[in-house]
């Protein structure tokens, strides 16, 4: 870490207990070691570790012994282990980390989607298949199952089957003509939600039909009342929150160029009666994220929605919004389209002061970017490429990979964001355009 | 890469033919020639009217590879261009449908932008949208199409293309009156009327051709889940309705030693669009009318042309967003409910030719034009695209023919120049004055064709030279909603080579009139559009590919006895992607099938013939990544056409059965493909009229 971050560090740790709604205990995308939750691993962390090893307590983040990971106890090994990586300048890995990156793949021209395994101890790809999924295909994870959304044109939900060699799947029904599902929610094994971008109906599925596919979308939640004047919310991304399903809905007028009409909102469905209870009305136009569903951070109790607002001509607008689920209000825009440099096309918020994320130029030139959400300003490029960034994503032990769909020398490109280093000598790449990225993690996580 | 490649065993296997077949056609009687070069008819006269005939050569390129397909007699029954050009030799041709629906051609593994089509010489390519639907030709006014593979004559100044397709329409001669009308599969129905008579020292003539089907055949829609077989079902194609009508006026008037032909073709048409078998958008529709006015002034003998033509385009395309919000029902996913599409063109040509000393033969040819493109969006609140092209070419050709060697060598050289204005909204965004992309394109593209003679039954041919594709506005300025604008983009460009035979002879024991050509060719192509996805997200045109298509054409045709004639072509093709975009360097080229074949045979009688096709396609990657799920199967399709004379008085009654194993098959973006389907037609012509005046058809 360099003097003038490290010094960053110790600022944002004060700022981090002041600011209360963003102190963060260990969520999604807290790392290993950083028991504060600040996005840091620093001395800090190895005193709160060795306060809970003292209380008889456990956390998982804190649990990075090497000799010991996932053992359940948290002794004084991990505090020291944890000391250790704070003045190393290193994030230690823990528990929570993944294993291996599973990349979603579609050609340069959409035409043709595949999947990639790569190993995280060496970056070199483990198994990959072409042709399998769609050309226009993102990923999703429930508890270890992998599920495969085809989606503009092809209109269904794939399960993978990861056991197998050759990602063999598992189911593929149909969501419905023309439906273009973006994300898919399971709140148990056999049921869940899927958006369907351009149908103004949320699906609820049922996984546990037969290969027939009879009544797989078992019903659908209108959310027309929400949406513009064309009838079609463009519903995007989606988070579970205690029973609540939050929905990200666009409002773009497909009878103009799919400019926004207005700030976009969050749609609350109540799964257990599948109704539309509410909304959160957000500050930020066109919330999309593609590549990930809505950011939920459980200790924070905040929800992340990030957007570009509208594209290419207004650089300014859009950025990243906190929500509040449980008030279902909005708690502002923490840094905006204009701090960031351009249109925010994805983000990941690391702990409660740090955040990466791709921003494209008036030039469409995308940089990926760290940002630093006390000062609400960017703090380093770590690439820039005239093409695509579709995707980046963090595991708890602070490896960040990006899609680079740079069509001359695509892959995946992995960096430590404890250095900000890259730590994959070239783009990993095995054939087909990496798109959508993936942390493969034990079950119970999502 | 499964399929074996392509390369000196092809060689091979074409110069054995040529060993094989050189020196029994040899020694055959020559087909006859006429001094003028006018095309070559190898076949025997057709003993019943209504057959359509092909041949090997073209009077205005001696060195290139060309089809010409006698299409006079395609009004007596149910065809399409895109079924004609579907079967000759070199030529893959799309279907995003039945056939009525959109179509595309390339030849010898070109893009289909890269195919410039003309209609009588007026180009129906066009600066806003290269690619031309071959649905929106009417073949019941067309009498013949010339296919110049892989290079442009020096009749058409204005190249832009690596192959050319001159679609020539009817030209009746004296008084005659023909119509016909048919019924078939999917409530299709067909009607032409034609005629001509005298008047005021010229002729005046027309045909008016009417279409109507409703599409609705009947296909297995796997719901966009290749891997799962089990929730498959039986569907039929929704929206896919198409009406069109074409009405062909010509007036010729001879001028002296010259003649002077004012033609005008309007085309209307209004189809539904329903997209591709998995999701069919219900309410989208393009509704569109074309008209094209020509003016062509030629020297009796052929040596001196001008002409003039103004086209007009009007398309209107449908897709309105309230489908979305039905279930069952889609749009297409524009981005807007509906665009006024409007191009407007004026070109003009001349061309002129003149013996030399020591045989040589030089031909010039001169073209300009101006044309310009508006699209609007009625409901959307800005006010739309605005661009326009100028353009002028330059052609200029010597035909050095050595009488003693029975050898030509040509030698051509062509320029030209496009400027590309724009004045514009991006996405619907207004661009500032400032920083809109205007731009240049210009390219100067040599030829150097062969031709040798040794004996008058064997013809070697040769020939290599360069070509370029002007971009369109669409890849200059992206402002089709969906894609960014490149102003720097660069012309694609190709370096061709082919080198070929053609053997004929008069009798061989029972064949009468054989003919066999054999071509090989090796073409580079550069710069190759390819749109990719910028940082902004947002696709944007680049010169990133290239590719190389080697390939074998062979097709033959003879006589068995005096009833029995048959013809075939085989194609081979092995196309390699040369892109710099990695995941594509080294993949098998899209949309190419490796072997490609057609068979006809023909049992003809005086008063009824049958005839029996088989086409047959190998297995091919639909996209450019060698997509396994959505690689098309191998197929192969019969049909039988049966024709009978009534009577004496002239009428034809032709029955055509097409698919008949009702082969199921989709093509590019999983458009189905109609099955097995029947069309009968009943025609007539009054014939005594008509070979009185000497009709041309």
């Amino acid at each position: 870490m360099r003097p003038e971050r490290r010094k960053r560090a110790a600022v944002s740790l004060v700022l981090a207990a002041l600011i209360s709604p963003l102190a963060v205990s260990p969520g999604a995308h807290a790392l290993c070691g950083d028991l504060n939750t600040d996005g840091h691993v620093a001395a800090t962390d190895a005193l709160v570790s060795l306060q809970v090893v003292v209380a008889g307590g456990y956390r998982l983040r804190g649990d990075v012994n090497p000799e010991s990971t996932g053992d359940g106890e948290l002794t004084v090994t991990d505090s020291l282990r944890t000391l250790q990586s704070a003045v190393s300048l290193t994030i230690p890995r823990c528990a929570a980390a993944a294993g291996s990156l599973l990349v979603a793949t579609s050609s340069v021209s959409f035409g043709n989607g595949g999947l990639t395994e790569v190993r995280l101890d060496n970056f070199e790809i483990e198994r990959q298949q072409e042709g399998i999924t769609a050309g226009d295909s993102v990923l999703r994870m429930h508890n270890g199952r992998a599920f495969v959304l085809n989606r503009f044109a092809a209109n269904n939900l794939q399960e993978i089957d990861l056991d197998d060699p050759d990602f063999a799947a598992l189911s593929q029904c149909s969501l419905g003509s023309g439906a273009n599902p973006h994300d898919v929610v399971l709140i148990t094994e056999e049921k869940g939600y899927v958006t369907r971008y351009d149908k103004p109906s949320l699906g609820v599925v049922d996984l546990s039909v037969d290969s027939t596919c009879g009544g797989f979308v078992s019903k659908l939640i209108d959310l027309s009342a929400l949406s513009d004047n064309d009838g079609v919310p463009e519903m995007d991304q989606m988070a579970l929150i205690d029973g609540s399903l939050f929905v990200a809905l666009q409002r773009l007028d497909r009878r103009n160029f799919f400019l926004p009409t207005g700030p976009g909102t969050l749609a609350v469905i109540d799964t257990v009666s599948d109704t539309l209870i509410g909304e959160v009305p957000l500050q930020i136009v066109n919330p999309f994220a593609e590549t990930k569903g809505l950011i939920f951070e459980p200790s924070l109790g905040r929800l992340f929605v990030g957007g570009p607002g509208t594209l290419f001509t207004n650089l300014e607008d859009g950025g990243i919004e906190a929500v509040n689920p449980q008030s279902a209000s909005s708690e502002g825009i923490i840094i905006t389209g204009a701090e960031l440099g351009g249109d925010l096309l994805d983000f990941v918020i690391v702990g409660s002061t740090r955040a990466y994320a791709i921003v494209s130029d008036r030039r469409f030139v995308a940089s990926l970017v760290e940002v630093d959400l006390t000062t609400r300003s960017v703090v380093d490029t770590l690439i820039q490429s005239e093409y695509s960034i579709s995707d980046i994503e963090l595991d708890e032990s602070g490896i960040l990979c990006a899609a680079d769909r740079n069509p001359l020398a695509p892959g995946l490109r992995c960096f430590d964001i404890a250095s900000n280093l890259e730590l994959t000598e070239g783009p990993v790449f095995g054939g087909l355009t990496p798109f959508n990225v993936i942390f493969r993690r034990s079950p119970g996580s999502r | 890469m499964t399929e074996p490649r392509l390369g000196f065993s092809a060689a091979r296997a074409l110069i054995a033919a040529v060993l094989i077949s050189a020196p029994t056609f040899a020694f055959g009687r020559p087909a006859a020639a006429t001094d003028n070069g006018e095309s070559v008819d190898v076949r025997p006269e057709i003993i019943v009217s209504g057959e359509l005939t092909t041949e090997y050569e073209s009077s205005v390129d001696a060195t290139g590879f060309t089809t010409v397909i006698r299409a006079g007699e395609a009004w007596r029954g149910y065809r399409t261009v895109g079924e004609l050009l579907g079967r000759s030799v070199g030529l893959r041709v799309t279907n995003f449908g039945g056939p009525e629906d959109l179509s595309t051609v390339s030849v010898r593994g070109s893009g289909p932008a890269q195919v410039r089509i003309l209609l009588d010489g007026v180009a129906l390519t066009r600066a806003g949208n290269a690619v031309v639907n071959l649905a929106d030709i009417p073949l019941d006014a067309v009498d013949r199409i010339e296919i110049h593979r892989g290079y442009t004559p020096v009749r058409f100044a204005s190249s832009g293309a690596s192959s050319v397709i001159n679609i020539v329409t009817r030209q009746v001669e004296g008084p005659t009156l023909s119509s016909s009308a048919s019924f078939g599969s999917f409530t299709t129905v067909k009607g032409t009327l034609s005629g001509g008579s005298p008047l005021t020292g010229g002729t005046l003539s027309g045909v008016l051709t009417v279409r109507h089907t409703d599409g609705d055949f009947e296909y297995i829609d796997d719901r966009g889940t290749p891997l799962n077989p089990d929730d498959d079902v039986e569907t039929k194609r929704k929206n896919n309705d198409s009406s069109s009508v074409d009405a062909l006026a010509r007036y010729v008037v001879p001028l002296g030693n010259s003649r002077l032909t004012v033609t005008n073709d309007v085309f209307y048409k209004d189809r539904g669009t329903p997209g591709n078998g998995v999701s069919q958008a219900l309410d989208a529709r393009v509704r569109g009318l074309r008209n094209i006015f020509a003016a062509d002034w030629t020297s009796e003998d052929d040596r001196y042309g001008a002409a003039f033509d103004f086209s007009y385009l009007d398309e209107i395309v449908e897709d309105p967003s309230s489908a979305d919000t039905q279930e069952g029902n889609t749009s297409l996913g524009l981005p807007y409910d509906e665009a006024h599409n409007t191009t407007s063109a004026l070109g003009i040509r001349g061309r002129a030719a003149r013996p030399l000393p020591f045989g040589q033969y030089l031909e010039a040819s001169i073209a300009g034009g101006f044309e310009r493109f508006l699209g609007s969006y009625p409901k959307n609140p800005f006010s739309g695209n605005d661009e326009s092209r100028f353009n002028l070419a330059v052609a200029v050709g010597d035909d050095i023919y050595i009488d003693r060697w029975n050898f030509t060598a040509t030698l051509q050289v062509r320029h030209e120049s496009l400027w590309n204005r724009f004045n514009s909204t991006f996405a619907g965004i207004p661009v500032p004055t400032d920083e809109r992309p205007d731009n240049y394109d210009g390219a100067t593209n040599p030829r150097l064709g062969l031709r040798w003679d040794p004996v008058p039954a064997l013809t070697l041919k040769g020939n290599l030279g360069t070509w370029f594709r002007p971009p369109t506005f669409r890849e200059l300025f992206g402002t089709d909603g969906f894609t960014a604008p490149n102003p720097t983009l660069e012309p694609e460009s190709g370096f061709n080579r082919d080198v070929g035979f053609i053997a004929r002879g008069a009798r061989l024991g029972p064949i009468r009139s054989p003919v066999l050509e054999g071509v090989y060719f090796d073409n580079d192509l550069e710069d190759l559009i390819l749109l990719v996805t910028t940082g902004g997200n947002i696709p944007v045109a680049t010169n990133f590919s290239r590719a190389r298509i080697r390939g074998v054409e062979l097709r033959a045709a003879f006589e068995i006895g005096p009833f029995l004639s048959v013809e075939g072509n085989y194609t081979h093709q092995d196309g390699e992607n040369r892109s710099r975009v990695v995941e594509l360097r080294g993949r098998e080229l899209p949309n190419l099938p490796s072997d490609v074949a057609f068979a006809r045979l023909l049992f003809s009688q005086p008063s009824f013939s049958v005839a029996y096709e088989f086409d047959y396609q190998s297995d091919v990657f639909l996209d450019d990544t060698e997509n396994r799920e959505r690689r098309q199967p191998g197929y192969g399709t019969h049909n039988l056409e049966l024709l009978f004379a009534l009577g004496g008085g002239g009428f034809l009654f032709k029955f055509q059965a097409m698919n008949l194993t009702d082969e199921q098959y989709f093509d590019r973006w999983q458009f189905p493909q109609p099955g097995r389907a029947f069309y009968a037609t009943l025609s007539y012509e009054n014939r005594d009229v008509a070979a009185s005046n000497g009709d041309a058809t």
